[in-house]
């Protein structure tokens, strides 16, 4: 991996399958878990272990990483004009053009790994797939279970009737 | 699901579901995990939702229904003694303790509610609607404990008795719409308790409070400001809102007649400005011409008379430079829309009015707004035609370009093969940008000979070849998203 910001520094990252990633810093640096673990532990030759995302989803994650390497940190307090954008730009849509269970990986290290803005997008795609389903529709597509007795469905259904019509 | 999204994540996704309250009933049905986190999302805004007219006899009642169910028992026993019955959903206890999740509240709402679900109960005289409503509201009072919004207006429902009680959940209270004329004690309360409010939105009326002044005061750190001066007029309250000139950056004014706001001279952080005025030449553009706004971003008029369009020329010589969006309706002036492409060039979203003949100054601001990725244009008789306008940006518009926004003030003039053609054009164009075509008050019969049919085949091709997101959107909706109007 290479970075134009970056001034050659590296970190190797170790997936849970026990495979090796030599990652520019700044790219490392879009997870916040990452930055600060390596500016804690400063330069090291020894791998950093990340025992919860194997080989296949850590390389697509830092291929997101090394696309948005120059963007901005995001910041804390724009959390609102944050969730209101549902736009996804066209690298990201495409970038997420994937299957569901990769796309639920790449949300699972994002939220690990804390990088947000991929958070974000991956939640904004998920969000999109339940956008106007019913809730069958919605146990269909991420093949969910209903462990609601029918007496509880009816009764949820019953205490929140205001919100069931469009 | 083969791999279960934690919780965190399953209430980050519904978080953008946050004002979809059909999606979030869906998700609600799901199962007991998503039933959970999605209850808390659904239920927070739950007075704020628009409800369509068609069914909201229903809706009243269900929502009243539920939140009797939620009552403390005293205040059931309070309803009970004076012989008011309201049905609840089941007669089981509830599943959730839905109030507590709640962080908005609009007063305005909640009395639609009552009115709406109660009016037709005859035996309900007015001083039992306000009864039930003042139970439910010291319900919210007490169990609310961390209140984020708070809408207050009375009218039109002035017949419901409402006192507002002790609201120790109002602490944290960031964003508060209200009229200028509730109770001193309403006020003086909240005075006493939330300091950080972020964003004020006030309708003037004949009365402004001076606790109405004590709590705009009492605020640290104040950054959007919305006046409406509908009843009244805002000129007493304006130096207790100079005092927080330095920490507001949304201002927005709306107003039925030439209402002074030279105060926004004083403002000199704003990064957004609205002034939206129904009638008047805007007679305080004069002194606002010439004052900077270095941190100036987005600028809206919707109702422009271009009495004086000289004044906003000289205005955007002097903060055009950072301006992102310009919004300036009913001025056609072409100095004016031609003074754009000089002194706004790092626009990214533009309207403006063109009239018949000005297709080179549309050109020209393609041209020089490098930065320029959305564009809503009139077309009609009166003003650009379709064609030409379709010609044109695709011809022009710079790479970043990806919106175009067209409303039909007469027929179109475009037959559907220019259609396929702009889009065909768009296509071939590098880089390649998705666009979102959106026509705004799509009617069958802004299209010629039978067109409309052919048309929509073609916008339908395109839509599933990728090349644009088509979308239509009312005028009223355009409007509502702009904020062209006062809406509470």
């Amino acid at each position: 991996m290479t970075s134009e910001s970056s001034e050659g520094k590296k970190v190797t990252l170790k997936s849970c399958d026990d495979v090796e990633f030599k990652v520019e810093i700044p790219v490392a640096s879009r997870s916040i878990l990452l930055k600060n673990m390596i500016e804690d532990v400063g330069e090291t030759d020894q791998s950093i272990p990340l025992p919860n995302v194997n080989e296949k989803v850590l390389k697509k994650v830092l291929e997101w990483c090394q696309h948005h390497v120059n963007d901005p940190q995001p910041t804390n307090d724009d959390d609102d004009s944050r969730r209101r954008n549902t736009e996804i730009d066209d690298w990201d849509q495409r970038f997420l053009n994937v299957e569901q269970d990769m796309l639920f990986e790449i949300i699972l290290a994002a939220n690990y790994l804390d990088i947000k803005p991929l958070l974000d997008i991956g939640c904004k795609t998920v969000a999109n797939m339940i956008k106007g389903k019913s809730p069958e529709e919605i146990r269909n597509t991420f093949n969910i279970v209903n462990d609601f007795t029918p007496e509880e469905e009816e009764q949820i259904r019953k205490e929140n009737e205001w919100a069931e019509d469009r | 699901m083969a791999y279960q999204l934690p919780d965190d994540c399953l209430n980050e996704i519904f978080e953008y579901l946050e004002m979809d309250k059909f999606t979030l009933h869906s998700c609600l049905l799901v199962n007991r995990l998503w039933c959970e986190i999605s209850v808390r999302i659904l239920w927070r805004n739950i007075l704020n939702f628009k409800f369509g007219k068609k069914r909201s006899f229903k809706i009243e009642t269900s929502i009243l229904s539920t939140l009797i169910a939620c009552l403390p028992n005293e205040s059931k026993n309070i309803l009970h003694d004076n012989n008011i019955f309201i049905s609840t959903p089941t007669s089981k206890p509830l599943l959730f303790n839905y109030v507590s999740f709640c962080k908005s509240l609009s007063i305005y709402g909640f009395n639609r509610i009552i009115i709406g679900a109660l009016e037709s109960r005859k035996s309900l005289a007015k001083h039992r609607n306000s009864l039930v409503a003042n139970e439910i509201i010291k319900m919210f009072a007490t169990q609310i404990s961390s209140l984020k919004h708070l809408t207050y207006h009375r009218k039109p429902f002035y017949n419901l008795n409402i006192s507002f009680p002790h609201f120790p959940g109002a602490r944290e209270l960031s964003e508060l719409y209200c009229d200028s004329d509730l109770p001193s004690d309403f006020f003086y309360q909240l005075s006493q308790i939330c300091h950080n409010l972020q964003s004020i939105s006030i309708d003037f009326c004949k009365i402004i409070t001076d606790e109405i002044k004590e709590l705009i005061s009492s605020q640290n750190n104040l950054k959007n400001l919305i006046l409406s001066s509908s009843n009244g007029n805002w000129t007493d309250i304006i130096p207790t809102i100079t005092n927080h000139s330095n920490t507001i950056t949304k201002l927005k004014l709306y107003s039925n007649c030439d209402s002074s706001f030279s105060f926004v001279s004083s403002f000199s952080n704003l990064q957004e400005l609205m002034i939206s005025f129904l009638i008047g030449d805007l007679k305080d553009l004069e002194i606002l011409q010439y004052v900077n706004f270095p941190k100036l971003q987005i600028l809206k008029i919707p109702f422009y008379n271009c009495s004086k369009p000289e004044y906003i020329m000289n205005f955007l010589e002097n903060n055009g430079k950072n301006l992102k969006k310009l919004y300036i309706g009913e001025c056609t002036n072409k100095t004016l829309n031609l003074s754009i492409s000089k002194f706004c060039p790092n626009l990214k979203s533009l309207f403006i009015m063109f009239t018949n003949g000005e297709l080179d100054v549309l050109k020209t601001i393609l041209i020089s707004c490098q930065y320029l990725e959305s564009i809503k244009i009139l077309c009609g008789n009166y003003h650009l035609s379709e064609k030409e306008v379709l010609e044109t940006v695709v011809k022009y518009s710079p790479n970043n370009f990806r919106e175009l926004k067209i409303q039909h003030t007469t027929n179109s003039d475009a037959f559907p093969n220019d259609l396929e053609s702009f889009f065909i054009s768009w296509e071939r164009r590098t880089p390649k940008k998705l666009l979102s075509f959106m026509i705004i008050d799509y009617k069958e019969y802004n299209y010629n000979y039978g067109n409309f049919c052919e048309v929509l085949e073609v916008i339908k091709k395109y839509v599933d070849l990728g090349t644009i997101k088509f979308m239509t959107k009312s005028k009223e909706k355009e409007s509502e998203e702009e904020e062209e109007f006062y809406i509470f």
